[in-house]
């Protein structure tokens, strides 16, 4: 009898890890989403609460893995493995879990200003070797820029003044800009109500730059840096955006945004998601 | 370890493949004139230690000789170091000296029982000679790609621009075609700045680099000779050798390199393979502990180089150097590079001296491409 209590022990301390993993929901994933050809709706599964998707723009979706098609036809986009991930557009009706359970999204599924510290943090790690020089690169920073929403890996350039706009809204203080590649140049930005500006211009496309944050007490809060696409890479990436969007019948805003995250530039995503929020 | 068996497994496929390919390949890539084994019985073409006149048909090098075979070469008109430890051994102290070396390597002799001289005459060998042959080097530096990580795919925007400055490199590999082995370019997302030579013919440049390049192609140009430089001016393999004879832990692996290299370039599958299998993966483990760094000498070496290469492709260096320095270099320089980079000035200084000299030996041959890695698939 002993022996078939154990047994049934065993059985079920091998067994009840599994059931509960097939019992247990799907982490939620973010995602971003949009109509596409017309209106579209959706309905939520469990408790999530349906987005209410248009058509032309993405709308940012919480727990995309329990929505269901509802009429039209739905556009889906998240990343996956690192990479923005365009899954087929997705008829009516559908459940958005079956694309989930297939291509999981990651941990981070949409670029947030904390996402895109881990993914530069991380590559801090990486040991390059020695040639051309020796320069000690850091591209996660110090102190979590990329969490304050300070500019982080590779942003566009502007002919327009770049503006910053930092996570917390009140931050005040300064921002202490230079050229860390090539010719000598340092700016000096002042940051208050969460936001400030730099002339157009004053970043060269192709160019590394470096910067710190102080506080409006003068104290160091954090240090980055950030490289600028080159022109001639800018030129590419918009010849790019003009064949997504006739190849895919996205609007230029839509086919935009997919470029830039197919290409990794984070921060501009980033900017694009904080223009559009209220 | 897992990885260590492969790359011993991958060493002992390749050291059983048909004996007779690998030698007429060795042949044509090493040439005929293969370093053998000094015997007893070429004394009689003995010659001195250095500096010591002797009698004999063989004549040792004058101290003054070899202090200029030692000094940096900052014309980049010094001919490639080659698999030639026998012949250079008695350049350097005839008969008396290829006996000492036979005896140090193949005796029990322990790094702190090496006599001053025989210090002298290693670092001179480390500096002068190769004693890895190319096929080996090339092998470390695709072992080397095996243990490290997936390099990720190229982001499709970086695609046509890292292929342009693969072109944009063939016209330096043209004029390197006496280089022996591979030279392999590529993009490592992974390292954040900077670009850098290492064993095997690898050059990597970071993504930040790529953008400056695809902007500032001249400047692009002197990068690219640059890096070519080290790999042609075989420094990363000079620097591991010097490093395995001037410590107690790599002494062993130098010695056993030594012997091997004192065989010639023969390849010779059972001996070399069993032998490979155990001495790569530790070569392997002893320079990924190294933190390899190039000397500022070997900095200047590689400018001088570039500026002479730049010269021989119609390109005007002085114009790529003032787009090197107002893009490329860095504008702070921390501990780390100012230890082993000369300032900027004297590079400059190094470099215009070389732009100014009268053009040297210098013509492209035909030679296959810069090679790179096959094209990243699409998503």
């Amino acid at each position: 009898m002993s022996t078939l209590k154990s047994f049934a022990l065993l059985f079920t301390w091998l067994l009840l890890p599994g059931l509960a993993l097939a019992a247990s929901p799907q982490p939620p994933a973010r995602c971003k989403i949009a109509c596409k050809g017309g209106p579209c709706s959706l309905a939520a599964l469990a408790n999530a609460t349906a987005p209410r998707p248009v058509e032309g723009s993405w709308t940012t979706a919480e727990q995309c893995n329990q929505l269901l098609v509802n009429s039209g036809v739905v556009e889906l986009r998240y990343l996956h493995r690192g990479r923005w991930f365009m899954p087929p557009a997705q008829p009516t009706p559908s459940k958005l879990s079956g694309v989930f359970e297939a291509n999981p999204a990651d941990a981070c599924s949409v670029v947030s200003p904390a996402c895109l510290q881990l993914a530069l943090s991380a590559k801090q790690a990486a040991v390059g070797g020695h040639g051309i020089d020796n320069r000690v690169s850091k591209p996660g920073g110090e102190g979590d820029p990329c969490a304050l929403g300070l500019p982080c890996g590779t942003v566009l350039p502007r002919a327009e003044p770049l503006t910053l706009r930092l996570v917390d809204a009140g931050a005040q203080g300064q921002l202490l800009l230079r050229a860390a590649r090539g010719q000598a140049a340092e700016t000096r930005l002042t940051v208050q109500g969460g936001r400030a500006s730099l002339s157009g211009g004053w970043l060269q496309p192709g160019g590394l730059y470096a910067y710190q944050f102080s506080d409006a007490a003068g104290k160091p809060v954090a240090s980055g840096e950030f490289s600028l696409l080159s022109q001639s890479m800018l030129e590419r990436l918009r010849k790019r955006s003009v064949q997504r969007e006739e190849q895919q019948g996205l609007s230029p805003a839509q086919a935009w945004y997919d470029t830039l995250l197919e290409n990794q530039l984070l921060w501009d995503a980033l900017q694009l998601d904080l223009e559009a929020s209220p | 370890m897992k990885l260590y068996a492969l790359v011993v497994v991958n060493l002992l496929l390749w050291a059983t493949q048909p004996a007779q390919a690998q030698l007429g390949d060795l042949l044509k890539q090493l040439g005929a004139t293969a370093a053998g084994v000094v015997k007893q019985s070429d004394a009689a073409a003995s010659a001195g230690l250095p500096g010591i006149p002797v009698m004999g048909t063989g004549k040792a090098k004058s101290l003054a000789d070899i202090d200029a075979e030692l000094a940096p070469d900052r014309q980049c008109n010094r001919p490639q170091e080659k698999f030639d430890i026998g012949d250079k051994v008695l350049e350097y102290g005839g008969t008396e000296a290829s006996l000492r070396l036979q005896r140090i390597v193949e005796s029990d002799l322990k790094y702190e029982e090496l006599t001053p001289e025989d210090r002298k005459m290693l670092r001179y060998l480390a500096q002068t000679t190769v004693w890895v042959p190319v096929w080996l080097e090339n092998r470390l530096g695709s072992s080397f790609d095996l243990l490290g990580n997936k390099l990720p795919d190229l982001l499709p925007v970086e695609q046509e621009t890292f292929e342009e400055v693969r072109q944009q490199s063939n016209k330096f590999r043209a004029l390197t075609s006496d280089f022996p082995g591979d030279i392999n370019l590529s993009l490592n997302p992974e390292l954040p700045d900077g670009a850098f030579a290492k064993f095997g013919g690898r050059i990597q440049i970071s993504r930040n680099l790529l953008q400056t390049m695809s902007d500032k192609p001249l400047g692009g140009d002197l990068l690219l000779a640059h890096e070519i430089a080290h790999v042609y001016k075989r420094h990363a393999i000079k620097r591991m050798q010097f490093e395995l004879i001037s410590s107690r832990e790599g002494w062993g692996l130098g010695k056993k390199l030594l012997q091997r290299a004192q065989r010639g370039s023969n390849f010779e599958p059972l001996r070399d393979g069993l032998a490979l299998a155990t001495t790569v993966p530790q070569l392997i483990a002893f320079v990924r502990n190294l933190q390899l760094h190039f000397s500022s000498e070997q900095e200047l070496e590689a400018d001088a180089c570039a500026a002479l290469w730049l010269k021989a492709s119609a390109l005007d260096p002085a114009k790529a150097w003032l787009e090197f320095r107002s893009a490329f270099a860095p504008t702070d320089a921390p501990q780390a590079y100012a230890s082993t980079h000369p300032p900027t000035a004297e590079r400059e200084e190094n470099f215009i001296r070389k732009v100014n000299s009268k053009p040297g030996p210098v013509e492209a041959k035909p030679v296959g491409p810069v090679k790179t890695k096959p094209p990243p698939k699409k998503i």
